[in-house]
């Protein structure tokens, strides 16, 4: 077993320097290409003097191979790095980055750019310029030597319901307790490609980066733009080789309706789907297309590092019945516990618990944020004896007569969108910092797949949409805007979300909720 | 074509359909807007749109996903 993520891009480089372990559609990286950019980043990252090891450095990439080296420099020089994808558009990056203070930002978008952009509080390094550094390899391996498995690897942003991103923070041995479960379950080889969809700025690309190097097999970057010209996105995937998927439920879902499914898809061995809701339809077209493919149900909060509990589909399963989360993986204990902390043994189908986490795989908190950490990291209430650290995901969860879990729903307003999780009091914050939008209230439809906003003031619907937008991302952008005269309150004086629901579910009916 | 302008701005009603020809490459269309599209175009105008039609190209503006419906009713 290793400690540090970097030993085994070290040993794989060593056994199959030619292999190509990251390609898209510009340029295959091997591992020694991949090894060899990690020293050069790592010297050039600890040549900065004071801002040695144990620091966090963001990487602004395009999402792209050279990306992944990047990130396996600032590990190298045993710092820590924060992902960034421009997707996440300006304003959120630069909240994250006022919130980490990165030592550096490493960049590959030009040194000036990045700094127009983001401000010149920080440290702009050029991807490119830093390859060029001679590796030390004396340095490099004293930083290695320096590291424990409880140093932090990465730090990965989501939504925070006060209107500041939230920052995960995951060491190396949680990654590497994930990894070691997770490949038992997944069971790759070195034949195995996997075709990249996500971004690389979630907990989900995990397997994409780190399974090439535990099994000298190979990623596949899929271009974003592709899922909207799916036959070229499938030839591309049948050029590549690609037989392993790990994607987020809405992706499939797009190639589902998109018809593309009817039309010949390439052999797959494993498609793993999670991070959202699957319809059930959809479900259905992939197995009826890929009928040897197995089909792996995942489901993990980023705070527990990746994956915490599967559910492999039975190739008898019912296609209407709902579908499990399954059981854990092997890094994790997963559990229910009742409104008054009670254990719900998995024996009693039916009964609502919130679904907690234990185990190597239970990250380290959040950055620079210890209220909210102790708030949701807490002492296992069923354990007095010492201390057990376990992750209360705020998600309520059923058994079923399998012993099976079932996810219901968000204890709070956090929902899960397009594979993004979202604070929906995130999005209300960000509209009540356009000028005349005095008080907002979000929704969540489901059914509707639609971030509903609905608010009071004196700006029109159509100018305060545009302004809404643009100070988020796309995925955290609401489908409708409409304008109330008035909100409907609570008798204690909370907005009434309840009515308001009703409201716009009548607005649905009459066909004119505009 | 008003048909198909309707659609549209059911979708996103801020958006000047009749004047945008980036849709796509705008971002102004995620595929999430085209699932919904294609679908709406199949119940309203009866025109089932192919996968291999399914390419930017043809949803960058009215226009083109207009001709594109002409040419697969014909």
């Amino acid at each position: 077993m290793n400690n540090h993520l970097i030993d085994w891009l070290n040993e794989t480089a060593k056994n199959w320097p030619d292999r190509v372990a990251y390609e898209d559609r510009e340029r295959a990286m091997t591992f020694q290409e991949a090894a060899d950019a990690a020293a050069a980043i790592g010297t050039a990252l600890l040549q900065f003097g004071e801002r040695g090891e144990g620091k966090p450095v963001a990487v602004l990439m395009k999402r792209s191979p050279a990306a992944i080296a990047a990130a396996f420099g600032v590990l190298s020089s045993s710092n820590y790095f924060i992902p960034l994808d421009e997707e996440m558009g300006i304003h959120r990056i630069r909240s994250i980055l006022e919130k980490t203070k990165p030592a550096a930002i490493l960049s590959d978008f030009g040194v000036e750019f990045t700094r127009e952009t983001y401000g010149d509080a920080y440290e702009i390094l050029d991807y490119e310029t830093l390859l060029e550094t001679p590796p030390d390899k004396a340095a490099l391996a004293g930083a290695r030597k320096n590291s424990v498995p409880t140093d932090p690897a990465y730090v990965i942003f989501t939504s925070g319901s006060t209107g500041t991103p939230k920052g995960i923070v995951a060491s190396h041995g949680n990654v590497i307790s994930y990894l070691e479960a997770a490949a038992a379950i997944i069971r790759p080889h070195s034949g195995t490609v996997l075709g990249l969809q996500v971004a690389l700025c979630v907990d989900f690309c995990l397997l994409e980066v780190w399974f090439p190097l535990l099994f000298s097999c190979r990623c596949v970057f899929l271009p974003k733009e592709w899922f909207l010209s799916p036959v070229r996105l499938v030839e591309f995937m049948r050029e590549t080789g690609v037989n392993t998927l790990n994607w987020v439920s809405s992706a499939l879902v797009i190639l589902s309706s998109l018809g593309i499914l009817k039309k010949e898809m390439p052999k797959l061995e494993t498609v793993i789907f999670g991070g959202e809701v699957m319809p059930p339809k959809h479900l259905t077209n992939w197995r009826r297309a890929l009928a040897d493919t197995r089909f792996l149900h995942c489901y993990g909060p980023t705070e527990t590092t990746g994956y915490t509990t599967y559910f492999e589909v039975p190739k008898d399963f019912p296609e209407d019945a709902a579908l499990p989360i399954g059981k854990a993986f092997d890094n994790a204990r997963v559990f229910l516990l009742s409104e008054t902390n009670q254990l719900i043994e998995p024996e009693t189908a039916g009964e609502t618990g919130e679904i907690c986490v234990s185990g190597p795989g239970v990250s380290l908190g959040y950055f620079c944020d210890p209220e909210q950490t102790a708030a949701v990291f807490v002492q296992n209430p069923l354990n007095p004896l010492w201390r057990e650290v376990i992750y209360r995901t705020g998600d309520l969860a059923h058994y079923d007569g399998d012993g099976d879990l079932h996810f219901l729903a968000r204890k709070d307003f956090q929902i899960k969108h397009m594979g993004y999780r979202i604070d929906l009091p995130e999005i209300e914050a960000a509209a009540l910092r356009v000028q005349g939008i005095e008080a907002a209230c979000c929704f969540y439809i489901k059914e509707k797949g639609g971030i509903i906003l609905y608010y009071l003031g004196t700006v029109e619907a159509e100018t305060a949409e545009t302004q809404v937008k643009a100070l988020m991302p796309r995925y955290m952008q609401p489908s409708k805007v409409t304008r109330l005269d008035a909100f409907p309150y609570t008798e204690s004086g909370k907005t009434d979300r309840k009515e308001l629901l009703r409201i716009f579910g009548e607005s649905v009916k009459r066909g004119s909720h505009e | 074509m008003n048909e198909l302008l309707q659609l549209l701005r059911e979708l996103h009603p801020e958006v000047d359909f009749e004047s945008q020809t980036n849709l796509v490459d705008e971002k102004i269309l995620n595929s999430f807007d085209i699932i919904t599209l294609i679908a709406s175009i199949a119940d309203s105008l009866g025109v089932t749109i192919p996968p291999e039609e399914i390419i930017p190209d043809n949803f960058n503006s009215t226009a083109a996903l207009y001709a594109l419906i002409n040419r697969l009713d014909d």
